[in-house]
């Protein structure tokens, strides 16, 4: 059975690749139960994808597990729910897809039975994926009821001709069912719990199925974009997650947990851009996001090295190196709007992805050109090379998924900069500073309220480990 | 006070002496018993060969430096001699190995026993 | 009255015998779990341990099930065992018996806040680099850091400001124990030591070694531990005494008890099919006149019995077991790497430091190397500091994003390639081990400077030392073949943080070659040859001693040789390559029969690519068996044992009692590797008949923490021992068998009883049964002696058929 649904999942790749490329446009792809659009065929090639991954990861890795059927069977269930998810049209689908996706999942948290603490895990992610669905069966139910149209392409166009109160209503529980998928503060326990699910169900937890908040929003974005208030509130939750969670990565000392404290991060990112009216950039960080946090999770046994106590590091920078990093940031900043198509010269949301931008390289650069063992024509090339290469990489994800994603109502807006925005941007850019001259490590009371915040939820740590079952 | 000069004074001074001897795996630990103590210093035989109660011990073995004996040698007052020994008491209700104490005589007694200015 | 510092250091010591240390996953260790408890019969030990750390002492039923249906046990034997015991019951119906004794409550977790926030403490201050922002004020010790984050952790109540808490370690004990009398000291610390024995044994590891770095800089003891546990507990209303009903610890009694009773049986079933075999073989090979044209040590690892056995097969090889450190106490400090790394037993104290260097005129390979290593240093820090940091992290995902993307496809569906691959940068990109030799001799006194208290290099005295002690204890004193390769060993495994309990026990979690290479050096020195033909070990000429390494993988066999200048001519060392690869094409199709594996036998080397798929697949959680299996540890020469296929399941300690009339050689290897032996058997025994108490669970729920150990899901204890996956083929059937290590030695009886008398502590493993030990007495012609627990020996009477598994001899 594993080897059949491995294969399986690799021919629905195949497939939806060919539905990528030549967009087949057959009269069922449009109906009432399902709707086949740009977000569809990227979310199902992405899906197959990483479900094809982790599933031939699997076949080796968790060969000789006693339930080895179940958990295959699981991880194809779930890859057919997330996909319904993106096609479904009809709005009772769409939420029992919805649910049925927290159920598969908090049921592959809990993968190992004979374990209490995976129980217990399972049972409190399975809590909150319960909240989220009902949350977004109300908000649909709402939208339903008043418009009279039950799926979501009728509710959408409808969106204008409702009173506005209603539409407030539910795109509000939409963002908290979003968040919630998410695991953006404060619903990220859950996911900084689950850490009892084997290997590879976190590796396509963190790189697929949290994704499923962003595809929500994305997915009911015109209902969202009605309200600048909404889209306000959007990115000061994802602003917050951002920072928390690094910040928590800071602190965690096992492997796992800083890698869930960083999908919270990232989440609070693609929510951000959402928050912007950027779905592309939205749907293109989750892409990205998960292929390199699936990596990490899978290599998770290789976070084993001699190490030493650091010595306090003398980060002389000399001016030349200041001028380089500081070219190198602009010069990055310059290439990214224009590959990425932000303006330059007008200030928009699309701005801030530039100032991020523009801290990564500033970042990248200054530790590349500091360090001295590195021979200095490999300092010299690095930097160019690297932003190069990356950001074109970048540049192509992106404008395929703007391509694809132009038809969609309300794809991208470009929402004007109000002080919040510059107030997020000047909080990371504050951030950046902090840490980078270590300032935060004064603050022993900043410390211990991360760690602690950042703790799973207390009846899943094994202390007793009498309690401990493989199977 | 200035130090007796090391020639003129050629006085006994009465001192307690402390032989330890213990497994191999314990050395830290009397070593840090001792260095917790305050004593000026001692000497460690490692290898040490012997018979007690629970048999006898070969030392100088090629590739076993924990089943050999270890002998400490230390030379304080009294009250020193004596936190030593109440953390050796107990010690050896567990684990086997010996301690003798006895009268003994130094020279200079400035090496061996602390002024007092820390105490 | 104030307590007493040494008798509150005192009692914690005594308590901290019932914890076994817990090696870092760096250099993971083998060791018994139960290692407090030796001084006790197995019986009693496993009963005392089972109360106070919950785990089992005895294989569960189903194992013994699946070792009746094999055949493993025999009939005859268990029979006669029942007897004993005045049971008649048919096996079949004491196996349901058996079944049916076994409990399994269902839990549901509770939340328990003492084990919680002193486990939350314990793994922010033991961290070895893993947080970027590691816990404040560490390098006061765990106690005064722990009190100055208290008042800000609102799972500690009432504590507003440090001062709130005892200023002290003596005074937190002063506060807590002064309610009670000193004689329930040692109780109350056992109960709290016991309760995170993870942790606590980790703590006890890092406490007892206070040279290495990161006690120097962070420290911690048992007691800063206790100090922390007791306040806490007094704080959070929890018991800081236990009941006076578990007051531990609390005597195992003698028993009549099932499991006790089938796992003698399957003991003596091994053993007799073993011996059998053994006394069938003697006597066939007393032809050994001619030169053979190479001869081969390996480390007594039961790894090395397969490919040993592959290799002799292909020509007029002969080979010997040796303790794989080659008998070079040492720390070894790796070209290019931070540390350095104790290169020995963990019974041995390193007494030399070993660096290694370019050697001559291997320069420019070094600055190769040199170049690329750096730039891949830059790498890894470039990639660190970029997705820790706060504000970079997220353009650098959406920058790297497809990279990773690409290199996980490729992981995961090319692991064979990737192999090839790693087999050609390997070409063009010279490693350390091809270019460097090691600082074999005294360096000049400037460059002498003793770091960690060793001196670099070794004198000549010394190395006359462990060049003499090689040979005599293997009594190899002539018949040297014009090549002699040392040969150690070493793992290859990606993605496994368990990769270091896969290397060499005997170098302490390290490969071997690096040992292998000093010896192979000394040896070829001529005045240590002088030396050695004074005292009667006669080095031909023309003998050319090389090193190399068995990479226990893909059974593959590297030799450290300049091929730009070899020491041997050429066409020689191109048949010996030759067929060191015939022997691995051998060994690995022996081996994947036990792995799993889909091999098309069709195919030419099918095996080692399988093998080879494994040693680069990062989806491997098998990559090979290590010492699953291990059951004896055969000290005697080789021809006892060279027509006999052991399964890989034998130590071979090569020893002819012949050239040893002192016993010295013997005393030797019983106090050395047959302890060493013992340590790594009981790890595998107790890992396997309790996973979780004393292993490590399964690998696909491990999360790696503090970067030095694991934890399982979430977080918690830290786990202790062997990965289930190390241990078993599926989650029901263990490949390793767990039994009890057994002794063979072929010596006179006289001198090993000689050497018990010597050595009270290994005469109590063998009293105690932690080794179970049989002597083949060549003055009495071969005849075997079993020993018995208070210094007796019974004769060995011959009951069994050979196991057919075990009894067709290799032609």
């Amino acid at each position: 059975m594993p080897l059949l649904l491995t294969r399986l999942t690799w021919t629905l790749f195949a497939l939806s690749l060919g539905i990528l490329f030549w967009n087949p446009d057959p009269e069922w792809m449009q109906g009432t139960l399902v709707q086949v659009d740009g977000l569809t065929r990227i979310m199902a090639v992405v899906t197959t994808f990483f479900s094809g991954i982790i599933q031939s990861f699997s076949r080796r890795y968790m060969a000789g597990a006693k339930r080895i059927n179940a958990f295959f069977g699981r991880l194809f269930a779930l890859t057919f729910v997330v996909t319904l998810i993106t096609a479904s049209n009809h709005l009772v689908l769409f939420v029992g897809a919805w649910t049925a996706m927290g159920w598969l999942l908090a049921d592959l948290i809990g993968h190992v039975r004979g374990w209490p603490q995976a129980r217990a895990a399972a049972r409190y992610a399975r809590w909150h994926f319960l909240g989220g669905s009902a949350l977004v069966a109300i908000a649909l139910g709402l939208l339903g009821m008043q418009s009279g149209s039950w799926t979501i392409s009728g509710v959408l166009a409808a969106v204008p001709t409702l009173p506005s109160s209603v539409v407030a209503v539910s795109a509000l529980l939409l963002v908290v069912a979003a968040m919630v998928q998410s695991a953006l503060v404060p619903f990220h326990r859950w996911l900084l719990s689950s850490m009892t699910a084997p290997t590879p169900v976190s590796g396509f937890m963190h790189a697929g199925l949290v994704n499923a908040g962003g595809v929500l929003l994305a997915r009911f974005a015109p209902i969202a974009f009605e309200f600048s208030p909404i889209m306000l509130l959007i990115v000061a939750v994802g602003g917050v997650s951002a920072l928390l969670g690094q910040a928590w990565m800071l602190v965690r000392t096992d492997v796992k947990g800083q890698l869930g404290s960083s999908t919270v991060a990232q989440m609070g990112f693609m929510v951000l851009q959402c928050g912007l009216g950027l779905i592309p950039a939205a749907i293109t960080h989750l892409i990205l996001h998960g292929f390199y946090k699936a990596y990490l999770f899978l290599a998770t046994g290789s976070a084993v090295a001699h190490k030493t106590p650091k010595k306090k590091s003398a980060a002389g920078s000399s001016v030349l190196s200041s001028i380089v990093a500081l070219a190198s940031a602009i010069g990055g900043g310059v290439l990214f709007a224009v590959v990425a198509g932000k303006s330059l010269t007008a200030l928009d949301s699309g701005s801030l992805l530039t100032v991020f931008v523009v801290l990564s390289v500033l970042h990248a650069t200054r530790s590349v050109v500091q360090r001295a063992s590195l021979p200095s024509s490999v300092r010299l090339w690095a930097v160019p090379g690297l932003l190069l290469s990356s950001i074109g990489l970048y540049a192509v994800v992106y404008n395929g998924v703007s391509a694809l994603l132009a038809p969609l109502p309300m794809a991208v807006l470009h929402t004007s900069i109000t002080p919040l925005h510059w107030g997020i941007a000047a909080l990371f850019v504050i951030a950046y500073v902090v840490t980078e001259q270590g300032w935060h490590k004064r603050s022993t009371r900043l410390y211990v309220a991360l760690l602690n915040t950042a703790q799973p939820a207390s009846n899943t740590l094994l202390h007793n480990r009498d309690q401990y079952n493989a199977y | 006070m200035s130090d007796p000069s090391p020639h003129s004074d050629h006085t006994l001074h009465s001192v307690k002496k402390i032989e330890i001897i213990v497994r191999g795996e314990k050395e830290s630990f009397v070593r840090d018993l001792l260095d917790d103590s305050q004593i000026s210093g001692y000497t460690i035989h490692h290898n040490v060969t012997g018979r007690g109660e629970h048999g006898f011990h070969e030392g100088r073995l090629l590739f076993n430096d924990r089943d050999s004996l270890v002998m400490f040698l230390a030379v304080a007052d009294e009250e020193t001699i004596q936190s030593i020994v109440d953390g050796l008491t107990p010690l050896f209700e567990k684990s086997s190995g010996v301690m003798f104490v006895s009268d003994t005589s130094v020279v200079r007694l400035d090496k061996f026993i602390s002024e007092g200015e820390e105490a | 009255m104030p307590i007493e510092r040494s008798v509150v250091s005192a009692r914690i010591e005594n308590a901290s015998e019932y914890i076994g240390p817990l090696w870092p996953l760096q250099t993971f260790n083998a060791a018994n779990p139960l290692v407090g408890f030796e001084d006790e019969p197995f019986d009693r030990a496993v009963q005392k341990a089972g109360k106070l750390l919950g785990g089992r002492g005895y294989p569960e039923p189903s194992i013994f099930r699946q070792a009746w249906e094999r055949g493993e046990i025999d009939p005859e034997i268990l029979t006669s065992r029942l007897a004993e015991h005045g049971i008649t019951q048919r096996p079949e119906v004491l196996l349901k018996r058996m079944a049916s004794d076994e409990r399994n409550p269902v839990v549901d977790p509770s939340d328990a806040p003492l084990d919680r926030v002193v486990a939350k403490w314990l793994s922010a201050f033991l961290d070895q680099g893993q947080a970027d922002w590691p816990m404040p004020n560490r390098s006061e010790g765990f106690y005064k850091a722990w009190r100055a984050v208290a008042p800000y952790d609102g799972d500690i109540p009432n504590v507003s400001r440090a001062a709130d808490l005892p200023d002290t370690l003596l005074d937190a004990f002063d506060a807590v124990l002064s309610g009670y009398p000193e004689e329930r000291w040692e109780s109350i610390f056992v109960y709290h030591l016991a309760a995170l024995p993870g942790w606590t044994g980790f703590i006890k590891w890092r406490a007892r070694r206070a040279n290495t770095a990161w006690q120097e800089t962070y420290p911690i003891t048992l007691a800063d531990y206790l100090a922390v546990r007791l306040t806490l507990a007094t704080r959070l209303k929890e018991a800081v005494a236990p009941e006076r009903a578990k007051d531990l610890p609390a005597d195992g009694t003698d028993r009549t008890f099932l499991p006790k009773i089938w796992l003698q049986a399957w003991e003596d079933s091994y053993r007799d099919r073993l011996l059998t075999d053994l006394s069938q073989v003697e006597a066939s090979s007393d032809a050994e006149d001619d030169r053979p044209d190479a001869q081969l040590a390996f480390c007594i690892d039961v790894r090395s019995e397969v490919i040993r056995r592959h290799i002799e097969k292909q020509g007029h090889y002969e080979t010997h077991g040796y303790a794989g450190f080659f008998g070079v106490p040492m720390q070894h400090h790796p070209y290019d790497s931070a540390v350095s790394v104790k290169s020995c037993p963990p019974i041995v104290d390193p007494k030399h430091r070993i660096l290694d260097r370019p050697a001559n005129g291997k320069q420019a390979q070094a600055d190769d190397h040199d170049w690329w290593h750096e730039l891949d240093d830059g790498r890894r820090s470039l990639i660190k500091t970029l997705k820790s940091n706060i504000a970079a992290a997220f353009g650098f995902v959406e920058g790297s994003g497809g990279f990773f993307g690409g290199a996980m496809a490729a992981r995961t569906l090319l692991p064979s390639a990737l192999f090839r691959l790693g087999k050609k940068v390997g070409d063009w990109i010279p490693g350390p081990m091809r270019f460097t030799e090691p600082t074999v001799d005294r360096p000049a006194p400037d460059e002498a400077a003793p770091k960690n208290g060793l001196p670099v290099g070794l004198t000549h005295e010394a190395k006359i030392l462990y060049a003499e002690a090689a040979f005599r204890l293997l009594g190899w004193t002539d018949r040297f073949a014009p090549i002699v390769v040392f040969t150690g060993h070493g793992t290859q495994t990606p993605n496994n943080p368990y990769k270091s309990s896969l290397d060499c026990g005997a170098c302490s979690g390290n490969p071997g070659g690096p040992n292998a290479k000093v010896l192979a050096h000394i040896c070829n020195e001529d005045a240590v040859r002088d030396e050695l033909r004074e005292r009667g070990i006669d080095i031909p000429e023309d003998t050319v001693f090389l090193a190399g390494q068995h990479n226990t993988t893909t059974d593959g066999i590297t030799l450290f040789v300049d091929d730009d200048n070899p020491p041997v001519p050429e066409e020689r060392l191109d048949q010996l390559r030759q067929d060191l690869a015939a022997a691995q094409e051998g060994a690995t199709a022996e081996r994947v029969n036990t792995m799993n594996a889909t091999v098309d036998t069709g195919r030419a080397q099918a095996s080692v690519y399988e093998t080879e798929r494994r040693a680069a697949d990062w989806a491997e959680t098998r990559p090979e068996w290590g010492l699953a299996g291990n059951a004896s540890f055969i000290i005697g020469p080789r021809r006892l044992t060279e027509d006999l296929d052991l399964d890989g399941r034998a130590f071979l300690h090569s020893y002819d009692w012949d050239k040893d009339e002192d016993g010295t050689a013997l005393e030797n290897i019983m106090t050395g590797p047959l302890v060493v032996g013992e340590w790594i058997n009981t790890q595998y025994y107790f890992s396997t008949v309790d996973n979780a108490a004393y292993g490590s669970g399964s690998k696909v729920t491990h999360n790696v923490t503090g970067n030095l150990g694991i934890v399982q899901g979430n977080g918690g204890d830290l786990m202790t021992g062997l990965p289930l996956q190390s241990l078993q083929i599926d989650d029901e059937h263990p490949v390793h068998r767990p039994i009890r290590l057994l002794g063979v030695i072929q010596a006179p009886k006289t001198r090993v009883d000689a050497i018990l008398d010597r050595h009270a502590s290994l005469a109590d493993l063998l009293d105690n049964e932690w080794i179970l030990l049989t002597v083949m007495d060549p003055t009495e012609d071969n005849a075997l002696y079993h020993y018995q627990p208070g210094r007796d020996w019974a004769s060995h009477e011959v009951s069994v058929s050979p196991d057919p598994a075990l009894a067709n001899p290799l032609s």
